[in-house]
């Protein structure tokens, strides 16, 4: 009895071709599913790092119109429904100063971002004070302009974009 | 007994592609393998950069945002910030964790804002940005 199982488990068969496929193919799935997950860790991680990149651009925006804020008043803080600056971009114009223009557009950073920041007009409730939306031409706050900076950028697989608002206030009034 | 197993081993030809097979599996499997190990470690140096950059930027614009006097060295690598109580304090090259990673940072002083530029590098990742950090209203 111990030799008839024996023969039957160590016979000189080998593989069948099923045998052989069904090894192959788990094999190339397992390899498949190891290489797409560290694929999509390293698209992640990818992602992740240009989020935090343009993060950082974005941020620059909006503290170059609180440098405007208080270095460029009268040029931001214009009464009526003027926009301050439409799709612009910052520009160091010498003196260490800084100015926000939009021609010639900004050069792309890092070859991937693209970025602007418009200045518009504020108005507030007549009553309480509080900021109107929409703007209001006839309760305009000349001291209040609303900063709105937008980036956005490729990754290689889809486009991405950020937006950052805050308002500038002008102190010396 | 001897006729019963004398031919129950593998083939010659059976142990050579399963050997074959094997040492192709194991490439591959290794190549991948240390293909994802390396990619962990770059991850890894990556987010560890990010995070001191994070930290970086946050203490400078701390200091920043509560000065009202500020001069950068000639050599513009050295920010002296002058607080409300007139103290100084100073932000230069600033050395992260096990001292295996530092920022390099240049100054720029703008009309009311300071531009830095920093170079942050931990093994072969480097991280470099130009940002602008306002200072508060007084």
């Amino acid at each position: 009895m111990f030799f008839i199982n024996f023969k039957k488990h160590f016979n000189n068969k080998g593989f069948g071709i099923i045998e052989a496929l069904i090894g192959i193919t788990i094999g190339g799935l397992l390899l498949a599913t190891f290489s797409t997950l560290i694929y999509q860790t390293i698209k992640i991680n990818r992602v992740n790092a240009s989020q935090i990149k343009a993060t950082m651009y974005l941020q620059e925006l909006i503290e170059i119109a609180k440098d405007l804020e208080q270095s460029a008043t009268t040029t931001i803080f214009l009464p009526g429904p003027t926009l301050s600056c439409n799709n612009c971009y910052p520009k160091d114009s010498g003196g260490n100063t800084w100015t926000l223009v939009n021609v010639p557009p900004e050069p792309q950073l890092e070859g991937i971002f693209s970025r602007a920041i418009t200045i518009s007009p504020v108005s507030r409730d007549a009553t309480n004070h509080e900021i109107e939306t929409p703007y209001n031409f006839a309760n305009d706050d000349p001291y209040t302009k609303l900063a709105t900076a937008t980036i956005s950028w490729y990754d290689g697989s889809q486009n991405h974009t950020q937006k950052l608002e805050t308002y500038l206030y002008y102190y010396g009034q | 007994m001897d006729n019963r197993i004398k031919n129950s081993g593998f083939t010659l030809m059976e142990t050579v592609i399963a050997l074959g097979l094997g040492l192709i599996t194991t490439a591959l499997v290794m190549s991948v393998f240390s293909a994802g190990l390396k990619n962990i470690r770059t991850i890894k140096n990556t987010q560890v950069l990010n995070s001191s950059a994070t930290f970086f930027l946050d203490k400078v614009t701390y200091w920043i945002k509560q000065g009202k006097k500020f001069d950068v060295s000639p050599t513009k690598n050295k920010l002296t910030i002058t607080l409300p109580d007139n103290t100084t304090t100073i932000i230069d090259k600033m050395t992260f964790g096990n001292s295996d990673m530092d920022a390099t940072t240049t100054f720029t002083l703008m009309k009311k804002s300071v531009q830095l530029n920093f170079i942050i590098q931990k093994g072969s990742e480097i991280l470099s940005a130009t940002t602008t950090i306002a200072q508060r209203a007084f």
